[in-house]
């Protein structure tokens, strides 16, 4: 990354010599990338700071900015759990062009997944969560690089969090969500995080030293998911939700504030909590 | 004195018209929780004027107390 930095200027040189020769962003980019033997996540960035902006991405411009959109190629995103939330996450991360995505999850698909998250098929029933998001990111964007992680949050080196500017918690035990707001407070790493159960669900930006899970569950250990299960709409919902959040955290749109918003599909009753 | 409730998500189903309720001088949260039929094991958040408290909290007149449940699914 240091030295993509310190070439930009000539990197993006060549890059716009291509783009006048080839007549077309996709073969420059993909030329750029071989020749130079750089990532093609940052052969796009580069496109992006010559405002130009890859096809794949047209439609985000006008929201992003090109300016955005780079930042998000450069970015790297750290995803824990891809069940119900998480599949929804990675698969709006990948198709924002969020660089570099890290998913984390020991679990295989089971029967019980199909209602809700989104990469569990009849035929992935038995295989494992972290391969399902590979391949679905490489059928999306083969720019974006995916690392697949099938062991437990618990069990990783600390070297994982290495170069992550932002963590999603996607999990669903609080025992874990807490240690994972420790990494994040560990390495300075904001957060966001998603929780569902029923028609019921929460979201909040945790910045490091703020223990806002802390505070959200306190002494319990549970949650309300254990009775009421999680149908198909309200991970897709938080998900969303989240994924907002934490593109505005990459791009420095996000206000540092503690707070939470709880989402009551139910009723469409949406509350602020600030700690 | 009067107290206003207020039941977030799952909690409503404990008294989803519940907004108004009448209680003892010096009331805590805990008790108040009792009064109206809140089991304290479904409760992870309480806001008493919109600012996070604990069980053992009295309650002053006119206060409104807002509740959220623990919600951890993924």
């Amino acid at each position: 990354m240091a030295l993509i930095r310190q070439n930009e200027e000539h990197l993006s040189h060549i890059l716009a010599q291509l783009i006048e020769a080839t007549g077309e962003v996709e073969i420059a980019i993909e030329r750029l990338a071989v020749d130079q033997g750089i990532p093609k996540r940052l052969a796009e960035a580069l496109a992006c700071g010559l405002d130009i902006f890859p096809k794949r991405y047209k439609a985000n411009a006008g929201t992003l900015g090109s300016e955005g959109q780079k930042k998000l190629l450069q970015s790297k995103v750290f995803v824990a759990g891809l069940g119900g939330l998480g599949g929804h996450v990675v698969e709006q991360l990948v198709r924002c062009g969020v660089g570099e995505l890290v998913g984390v999850d020991p679990d295989n698909f089971d029967e019980t997944n199909l209602n809700r998250q989104l990469y569990s098929e009849i035929n992935s029933i038995g295989f494992s969560k972290t391969e399902a998001a590979r391949n679905r990111v490489a059928k999306i964007n083969d720019a974006v690089e995916f690392y697949p992680l099938t062991r437990k949050l618990e069990d990783l080196e600390s070297n994982t969090y290495d170069g992550v500017d932002l963590i999603f918690d996607c999990l669903d035990s609080i025992p874990s969500r807490l240690h994972l707001q420790e990494m994040g407070e560990l390495y300075s790493i904001p957060l966001v995080h998603g929780a569902i159960g029923g028609w019921f669900g929460q979201v909040a930006v945790v910045w490091p030293g703020s223990k806002l899970l802390s505070n959200v569950y306190g002494t319990k250990r549970e949650g309300i998911e254990k009775t009421l299960g999680n149908p198909p709409f309200t991970p897709a919902f938080i998900a969303t939700l989240m994924v907002s959040e934490g593109i505005k955290v990459l791009l420095g749109k996000k206000k540092k504030e503690n707070t939470v918003l709880f989402a009551d599909l139910l009723n469409n009753q949406w509350q602020h909590v600030t700690f | 004195m009067e107290l206003e409730i207020k039941l977030f998500a799952s909690l409503r189903k404990f008294n989803s018209e519940l907004e108004k309720i009448e209680v003892g001088e010096g009331t805590t949260i805990g008790e108040l929780f009792d009064q109206a039929g809140i089991p304290p094991s479904e409760v992870a958040i309480v806001l008493v004027n919109g600012r996070h408290a604990t069980l053992d909290q009295p309650l002053l007149d006119g206060e409104t107390v807002a509740v959220f449940p623990p919600i951890a699914g993924g």
